[in-house]
């Protein structure tokens, strides 16, 4: 199996290099070819690695970003501080059965790799729905929450008001009444 | 002396009152301010030997048997994180991750692992890895086929016997790639382990 897939390349000889070197020498324009030619190639052979990622399980490349939008949804129904880690586990099994689906992929297995990427896919929905309503409640609660928090401070600061000024003035009438009676017995 | 005591009270009671003011509207600014926390931020990967510890990593590994290590991974980011790892197998020779630049390697990939961990949560996974098929020629080895968690992967390695340290090297890797929300894309974390392998296989020539 090793010695069927190493391949071995035709050594170029002293004398083909010296000719080569020549030819280049005397031809600068050549050289200007030759390097665009090899830039085209490597440009056009870039684009086309892209087109054909996962080209043969289309599914593969849209199911990682179900996955990632899952994610994003998830984290932010936490910051909303919602509790997530029921969604964290089922997003954990999406996220695992992606990873299975791209080495599948990587190792050729093709079927298995559609297979996977489709179950990952459904799951990966599933999270995302799931965590928009979870992030939607949580944000209504945490704004009701804040609201009261307000509400019942402010309530306090004027009842802490209030009261010390009310003490203030009751302490103030006695000391009037305690200051008159001992001017009286006097 | 009687008006310097009501002035002694008065000063008293808005002490006092600013004090209670203080307490009570304390909750909504706590609601209001976000303070941003000054704690540093970040990720850790380790590997473990098989019984968990730093102290038996496997090095001199021969084709046929199977070695067990663990992948661990520790989120102190503030939040969950989408995380990727990927296993990785060279020859000394060959690329590896810069930490100075956070480039990663440009070895193709063997493994993946894809995990969110919860802030402050750890993850860990067993890493079962064997060298199913290689050969020897010379003062070569050729690694072909390698097995990791059970499934087989095509590497074709070739290490040079390393004749100051009497063996074939080869280095098992594993990356940490973190998912990047606002750039939606995954990014090298600049966080890799990697052991270093002496290959061989049974019944060997040894130079």
């Amino acid at each position: 199996m090793l010695q069927q897939q190493t391949q071995q390349r035709p050594r170029p000889t002293k004398r083909n290099k010296e000719l080569t070197l020549h030819i280049l020498m005397r031809q600068p324009s050549l050289i200007c070819l030759i390097l665009t030619l090899e830039f085209s190639i490597s440009v056009s052979q870039a684009i086309g690695s892209m087109e054909t990622q996962y080209a043969a399980v289309p599914g593969l490349g849209d199911t990682e970003e179900v996955v990632t939008l899952a994610y994003q949804a998830v984290l932010r129904a936490e910051q909303a501080g919602a509790n997530v880690s029921e969604l964290l586990d089922r997003l954990n099994e999406a996220t695992n059965l992606l990873a299975q689906a791209q080495v599948a992929y990587r190792i050729g297995h093709f079927e298995e790799a559609t297979s996977l990427a489709s179950l990952s896919r459904n799951m990966g929905v599933g999270v995302r729905n799931d965590a928009l309503t979870l992030r939607r409640s949580a944000s209504s609660e945490s704004y009701q929450s804040e609201l009261f928090t307000v509400i019942a401070s402010i309530g306090g600061v004027a009842l802490v008001i209030v009261g010390t000024i009310g003490a203030w003035i009751l302490l103030k009438k006695r000391y009037g009444h305690g200051v008159a009676g001992a001017q009286q017995s006097r | 002396m009687i008006s310097t005591s009501l002035q002694t009270y008065r000063n008293w009671f808005i002490v006092g009152s600013s004090i209670l003011i203080l307490l009570v509207s304390t909750p909504t600014i706590a609601t209001l301010v976000h303070i941003p926390s000054g704690s540093q931020r970040y990720s850790e990967l380790w590997v473990l030997d098989s019984s968990h510890k730093t102290e038996d990593y496997p090095f001199n590994v021969t084709a046929g048997r199977t070695y067990t290590v663990y992948l661990g991974v520790r989120n102190r980011l503030g939040n969950s994180a989408y995380y990727r790892i990927y296993v990785k197998l060279g020859n000394g020779a060959q690329s590896v991750p810069v930490t100075f630049n956070a480039s990663p390697s440009q070895l193709s990939i063997l493994d993946q692992f894809d995990f969110v961990v919860k802030d402050g949560d750890v993850w860990e996974t067993p890493l079962v890895f064997q060298i199913v098929d290689a050969e020897q020629r010379n003062s070569t080895l050729i690694i072909g086929d390698v097995s990791i968690n059970g499934i087989t992967f095509w590497a074709n390695i070739t290490s040079v016997w390393d004749s100051i340290k009497t063996g074939f090297y080869y280095q098992l890797f594993s990356e940490l790639w973190l998912y990047n929300a606002t750039s939606q894309t995954f990014q090298y974390n600049n966080r890799l382990v990697q052991l270093w392998l002496n290959a061989s296989i049974q019944n060997a020539t040894s130079y």
